[in-house]
């Protein structure tokens, strides 16, 4: 029975309910995340805490890092630490679902928890139990073509996918979801990227082509397979696993089945609108 | 060191993939950085990586190479005693 104060959200068969017990938390998820409200049993629960989370950031050894947060790792629990404008904290199991999720936060906004422990922690690791995994990419539709690309931070991605002609569709500019559709890959945005497009459904679009991208001096495209293909793609993929081998196993299974379903291509480009024109050109030739 | 009667094993913490003749194995290891445990071995890689078992020794996994890329002894030897180097290096296995 779901609570008053619970507010339950599924996201490709992930089901991930919050126990809200601050009522401007509570109403800026429902304002959020309507699409995605379910009565589905939940996977993991995430007690959100009104308090604040300075007394909750552990001294655990340091396990993942990056500009906005950390995770720390004390005997078998983690520890999530956000600083900055919106401290808050979290403590969790590496299995999620063995007991409730502990965040805190005094953020009425619920900054951190809306658009950084839940996409990037919550649900990067429990989609990898069902047929999905989320990258560190962007992804673009055009002329009803749609094209992931992927890199670390600074790699490009962000700036390609933001060079938006009358003919393009931006899905997401940080990360998305592929997920198995019977034999076809398909790609989504997440459901907390805060420039994602309001899809009707949790359908995705078939992914046409993959390209790793770096900044060059001139535009050029190499096509590339096998383990170099796999390599880069499970490095953008790698962290929502959590050190864990039967989680990545599961990644590795699944990323090398999508290379052998999509090409791939290591694309270098110069910022400006002349990668999508020889892009354009290199698939016609 | 002498490896040449040790048991190379592959390290728990590793999770690999053969594709093709190449392999990928990652290094599922808790470091700040977490992205540079991913490597990939080529065909005469991969060979290695199917020998070290934990139930053949060095001496073995020589012949076999031996056998399979139809080189003499020594320059197996020589080969081999460099890969397990670098892999115990990595972390990848134990000896």
């Amino acid at each position: 029975m779901r609570k008053n104060n619970e507010l339950r959200l599924s996201f490709l068969g992930v089901s991930i309910s919050l126990i809200i017990n601050q009522p401007a938390i509570f109403k800026k998820g429902i304002s959020l995340y309507s699409p995605y409200i379910s009565t589905k049993k939940p996977d993991i629960t995430i007690n959100v805490n009104y308090a604040d989370p300075v007394k909750y950031i552990s001294k655990g050894k340091l396990v993942y890092q990056t500009d906005q947060w950390t995770l720390k790792k004390e005997n078998n629990s983690f520890f999530f630490s956000c600083f900055g404008e919106y401290p808050a904290a979290a403590h969790f199991e590496l299995d999620l679902n063995t007991k409730p999720v502990d965040f805190f936060s005094l953020d009425e906004e619920g900054h951190v928890l809306f658009f950084a422990f839940l996409p990037w922690v919550a649900l990067g690791r429990l989609l990898n139990k069902r047929l999905a995994v989320m990258i560190h990419s962007s992804g673009v539709i055009e002329k009803g073509k749609s094209y992931l690309f992927v890199g670390p931070s600074g790699s490009g991605k962000t700036t390609i996918a933001s060079l938006r002609g009358s003919n393009r569709v931006l899905l997401e500019d940080s990360y998305i979801v592929i997920k198995k559709n019977n034999s076809r890959f398909e790609m989504l945005p997440h459901p907390w990227g805060k420039n994602r497009v309001k899809l009707v459904s949790q359908d995705g679009v078939i992914v046409n082509k993959i390209f790793f991208v770096e900044h060059g001096k001139k535009n050029f495209i190499i096509p590339i397979d096998g383990v170099i293909a796999l390599k880069k793609l499970m490095k953008e993929n790698l962290f929502y696993n959590f050190w864990d081998n039967g989680a990545i196993e599961k990644s590795l299974d699944f990323c090398t089945e999508l290379l052998g379903k999509v090409r791939c291509y290591r694309l270098g480009f110069v910022p400006n609108e002349s990668v999508w024109n020889f892009l354009s050109s290199y698939f016609k030739a | 060191m002498e490896y040449i009667n040790k048991y190379p094993k592959k390290d728990s913490k590793v999770v690999s993939k053969i594709i093709g003749e190449q392999t990928m194995a990652i290094l599922v290891d808790e470091k700040p950085v977490g992205k540079d445990q991913v490597y990939i071995f080529n065909s005469t890689g991969t060979k290695f990586w199917e020998l070290i078992d934990g139930k053949r020794n060095v001496e073995e996994i020589i012949k076999l190479m031996c056998g399979a890329f139809e080189v003499d002894y020594e320059k197996a030897k020589k080969e081999t005693i460099e890969f397990i180097t670098d892999l115990s290096k990595k972390r990848l296995i134990s000896i």
